[in-house]
């Protein structure tokens, strides 16, 4: 009984109640059109917008990239955010799937707006989502893999936040023809099957052209555990050196393998494969054999005070063992790309705004953590000047070879 | 007066609402040759596997030796001393005739297994003894030349005699066939038959058997069990049972 | 070049024929189609890093460890997994096997992380270049080691009573009931014996490789040599192993890296249309 008339009489309320929510609905749409929400722009906080792999084969570096710019950011609010507000980092997880990127970048875009977005580790997504952010609202600045979908030609959309492949290339070759002295070197690209890998290869192509030298590839899947094929490759080939394109793992496999088959020809990685566990895993024989080209100095390599400010505040987040890890910086440095970004804009923070502030250019001081990086209206490339790194076993340290300096005649 | 070798009391086998098996009991004594007979479907085979543990059965009990062992797990039953034949035969294809017979001779209890995967001394001097035995069975077959041949390469009847020499291996008290003449020439029924009576007088072992050859059964058996349906309905000597109006009807009313 | 292929390819091709040695002794067992053979493969590798890298224990000692908990595994799985459901269907059983195969490598990546790790151990290193023949120390071990314990289970199931027992229950369970065997315990052993031999291919493919839950799908190779060597004969896995080593390794260094899945299943394929019951295979019961 007691049910029914309940019902009756919320039956006969009914058009009253739907009218009431309306009328509240429309309210809270015109607030959130009115207002700065609608750009992840709060009264106390900014909110900014990650998307990375978190899970899957390439956490181990996404992963790291992500705690690197969410701890800048800890120190940036610390030390009172921008203007005022807190800079609140939402990070996706993409599991090296395009399709979870496009979701997570639905849903920043409008669910839980955010700012700006940074990350992109997946190329593939950078390939799929190009035109969209291209012609679209949000800007991205700081991407943590460069792909020529998305940055080319330029846009003032899309600002990169890595060593580009084609500077990884034209620095790492260059050193290395000048270091072992060669003519018409013979170089081989080992990499694994993404659009990313694809494009790196050109490029040293194009590099070692410039040598008059010649350059093959060979590839192998991301998930791949047996790489003797690949080596049985550069057995045939014989190359003066290689140069490696993929995830730790496939690194790894590669010098490892080429070890046991005896084979000592010199590697050197993309930045993205300079990390201490890829150094542990070779162990010091094939570890000497190995370096890396990155446009970012590993926490502890020098004294520079961005870095000494890096390592002590990652130490106090409880990631000290990640400072050292170029993920880490390269995430750290995308933070103070973010901050200077965010401190070009005059008056009222939205999307639009934070774009035209940026149009005209702006420069990150990295503080020594890489190169000062200039972006002008013509050309997002990011941080331009690489350099080569290797492991010292006894002293557990990277080891970088000269300075920025000497470098920039490879990218020119 | 000893405990049969083997007593079943008040069996129930149901499988969901059909009554295979409706509170049969019947005994088999130790030194004889006791037959179950009946009409298709009455419940022979299903018997078979309640007491070799192949089924469990509803209710009833089923002393073996003094012991019980209704619901044992089978490997548990064979090893207390019950062997059998199967109706369709089952030995083991991929094995030879000697192999098929050697596996009779069960391994005791888990040290044997890990003591015959280490080949300890024991284990190698237990191994001898087994393949000494198997070759006597053979012999006592007059099979020792197919020793080494594929049973599927063999007739029928010596099958047969193949799975029979198995269930000797097995140093059983009892040995339960099932259906050991089916399809067999009247010279090989006889061949059987005579196997049958010498293993009892040489080694001793008692018999059940369930067999469709009515004949065969009157002149081999000492006890008869007549089931019709699930249900008992003669238990006897050869002579009483043949005379049984029971059984009689049954065999008339049961087989078109 | 031909000859360092062939090497390579006979190398991990031993390594792949044990563990399909080890999928062939279950499958024979208890008909279980075991998708899962691969995650134990892993398995095993990760058993080695646990005991020589986390716990630190001596070499031998060591592996004695990851044979026995490779064991154990089998026996769990058998024991919680397989017993309740035999009757089942095979295709119960096989999605059985895939969820297992799932949960192993998602617990593997909660406890170790997704990050490969790195199995040192004291076997030798280093390298026999003959002419222009490049043998790796290790890959010479891995392949001496897979040979000598597919010989030593061979002589296990030709010579030994309890090897004799196994074969009998596989053939037919109930004869093997109605003598006295305990088939529960037979089949256990078999889950027992097919896991060892995964891990100990799964130690070796992790020591020449990196040890992560990627080593599934190398493990997961043991699926097409057991069909193309014949599902029900022991000799035909290793046959099996030994081929489906060889084609990877020719087909991706005279054709290309991307082309060894397709020449593997292809191969299959053609097997499975003219010898549906594998290359030493029985045509009577071994058809796929």
């Amino acid at each position: 009984m007691k049910a029914y008339n309940f019902g009756s009489g919320f039956r006969a309320h009914m058009p009253k109640a739907i009218a009431a929510a309306l009328v509240l609905g429309m309210a809270t749409s015109g607030a959130l059109a009115g207002d700065a929400p609608k750009d992840g722009v709060y009264a106390d906080h900014i909110d900014w917008g990650v998307i990375m792999d978190l899970s899957g084969p390439t956490s181990s570096s996404q992963g790291v990239w992500t705690k690197g710019l969410q701890d800048y950011m800890a120190m940036l609010n610390e030390n009172g955010g921008v203007g005022g507000r807190t800079v609140n980092v939402l990070a996706e997880d993409g599991r090296f799937n395009a399709a979870n990127d496009k979701i997570a970048f639905d849903k920043l875009v409008s669910q839980t707006p955010v700012i700006a977005l940074s990350g992109f580790g997946t190329s593939a997504t950078q390939v799929a989502l190009a035109s969209e952010i291209r012609d679209g609202a949000v800007p991205v600045i700081g991407t943590y893999t460069p792909t020529k979908a998305l940055s080319e030609p330029t846009s003032k959309m899309v600002y990169n936040g890595f060593c580009g492949y084609k500077q990884m290339a034209d620095a790492g070759v260059g050193y290395m023809v000048e270091k072992l002295g060669l003519k018409n070197p013979k170089v081989m690209t080992v990499a694994i099957e993404t659009a990313g890998g694809k494009d790196y290869a050109d490029y040293v192509a194009a590099a070692v052209a410039k040598y008059g030298g010649t350059a093959s590839s060979t590839t192998m899947k991301i998930a791949a555990v047996d790489v003797t094929p690949q080596v049985q490759q550069i057995l045939a080939e014989k190359p003066d050196f290689i140069t490696i394109y993929g995830i730790e793992n496939t690194a790894i496999l590669t010098m490892k393998t080429m070890q046991q088959y005896g084979l000592d020809t010199p590697g050197f990685g993309i930045t993205y494969l300079g990390t201490k566990s890829v150094y542990n895993a070779l162990g010091a024989e094939a570890g000497g054999n190995y370096s890396f080209i990155s446009c970012f100095t590993p926490g502890g390599a020098d004294e520079s005070d961005g870095n000494k400010a890096m390592v002590s505040f990652a130490d106090k987040a409880g990631h000290g063992d990640l400072a050292s890890n170029i993920n880490y910086v390269a995430g750290w440095v995308a933070g103070m790309t973010a901050e200077t970004a965010l401190k070009k804009v005059d008056g009222d923070l939205t999307r639009a705004s934070l774009v035209s502030a940026i149009e005209g250019g702006f420069t990150v001081d990295p503080e020594g953590l890489a190169a000062p990086i200039v972006y002008t209206p013509e050309d997002h490339t990011g941080p331009q000047v690489l350099k080569m790194f290797g492991y010292d076993y006894a002293k557990e340290t990277f080891v970088s070879y000269g300075d920025y300096a000497d470098y920039e005649k490879y990218t020119k | 007066m000893t405990e049969p070798l083997l007593s079943v009391d008040s069996l129930d086998m149901r499988f969901g609402g059909i009554v295979a098996l409706d509170h049969i009991s019947l005994t088999a004594e130790k030194g004889a040759i006791t037959a179950l007979i009946g009409p298709n479907g009455a419940g022979k085979t299903t018997m078979f596997n309640c007491i070799t543990g192949m089924y469990r059965p509803t209710s009833g009990s089923i002393r073996f030796a003094g012991r019980e062992v209704a619901g044992r797990p089978a490997f548990e039953i064979a090893r207390a001393g019950v062997a059998r034949t199967f109706q369709n035969l089952a030995l083991f294809p991929g094995l030879t005739v000697f192999e098929n017979i050697l596996c009779g001779a069960y391994l005791k209890g888990s040290s044997g297994l890990l003591q015959g995967a280490l080949r300890s001394r024991r284990s190698r001097r237990e191994e001898h003894e087994a393949e000494a035995e198997a070759w006597d069975i053979l012999g006592f077959l007059g099979m020792e030349d197919l020793a080494a041949s594929k049973p599927a390469e063999l007739p029928y009847g010596q099958q047969k005699q193949v799975e029979f020499g198995r269930a000797l291996m097995q140093k059983s008290q009892l040995v339960l066939l099932d259906e050991p003449m089916a399809g067999m020439s009247a010279g090989e029924k006889k061949a059987m038959s005579d196997l049958i009576l010498r293993v009892r007088s040489d080694m001793g072992k008692s018999f059940l058997i369930v067999e469709h050859d009515i004949p065969v059964v009157m002149e081999l058996s000492d006890k008869i069990v007549v089931l019709n349906f699930g249900r008992k309905i003669a238990d006897g000597e050869p002579e009483a049972v043949r005379n049984d109006p029971k059984v009689i009807a049954a065999y008339i009313g049961g087989e078109d | 070049m031909f000859a360092q292929v062939l090497f390579s390819g006979f190398a991990l091709g031993s390594i792949y024929g044990l563990v399909a040695l080890g999928f062939a002794v279950v499958f024979k067992a208890t008909q279980v189609f075991n998708f899962a053979q691969g995650a134990l493969a892993v398995c095993g590798a990760y058993f080695a890093v646990t005991a020589i890298s986390i716990l630190g224990l001596p070499f031998p000692l060591a592996i004695l460890a990851m044979l026995a908990a490779s064991a154990l595994l089998g026996v769990i799985i058998h024991m919680t997994l397989i017993q309740p459901l035999s009757g089942r269907s095979m295709l119960a059983i096989i999605m059985v096997t895939i969820a297992l195969s799932i949960v192993i490598r998602a617990v593997i990546e909660i406890i170790y992380g997704p990050q490969g790790r790195v199995l040192s151990t004291p076997l030798p290193t280093g390298v026999f270049i003959v002419g222009d023949l490049r043998m790796p120390k290790l890959h010479l071990t891995a392949a001496a080691t897979s040979w000598v314990c597919m010989a030593a289970f061979g002589a296990f199931f030709r010579f030994t009573r309890v090897g004799l027992l196994m074969r009998a229950t596989a053939d037919r369970h109930e004869a093997a009931m109605a003598a006295g065997v305990n088939v529960n315990l037979m089949n256990r052993l078999a889950w027992a014996i097919g896991s060892v031999l995964a891990g100990i291919g799964g130690l070796f493919l992790g020591q020449l490789q990196i040890v992560s839950t990627e080593l599934e799908t190398i493990g997961l190779l043991a699926l097409p040599a057991v069909v193309i060597g014949g599902l029900q004969s022991i000799p035909g896995a290793i046959v099996g192993g030994l081929l489906v080593g060889m084609i990877e390794q020719f087909s991706s260094s005279y054709i290309s890296p991307k082309s060894t899945d397709i020449a593997i299943y292809g191969f299959l394929l053609l097997i499975l249309l003219f010898r549906p019951w594998g290359l030493l295979g029985d045509q009577e019961t071994g058809r796929v």
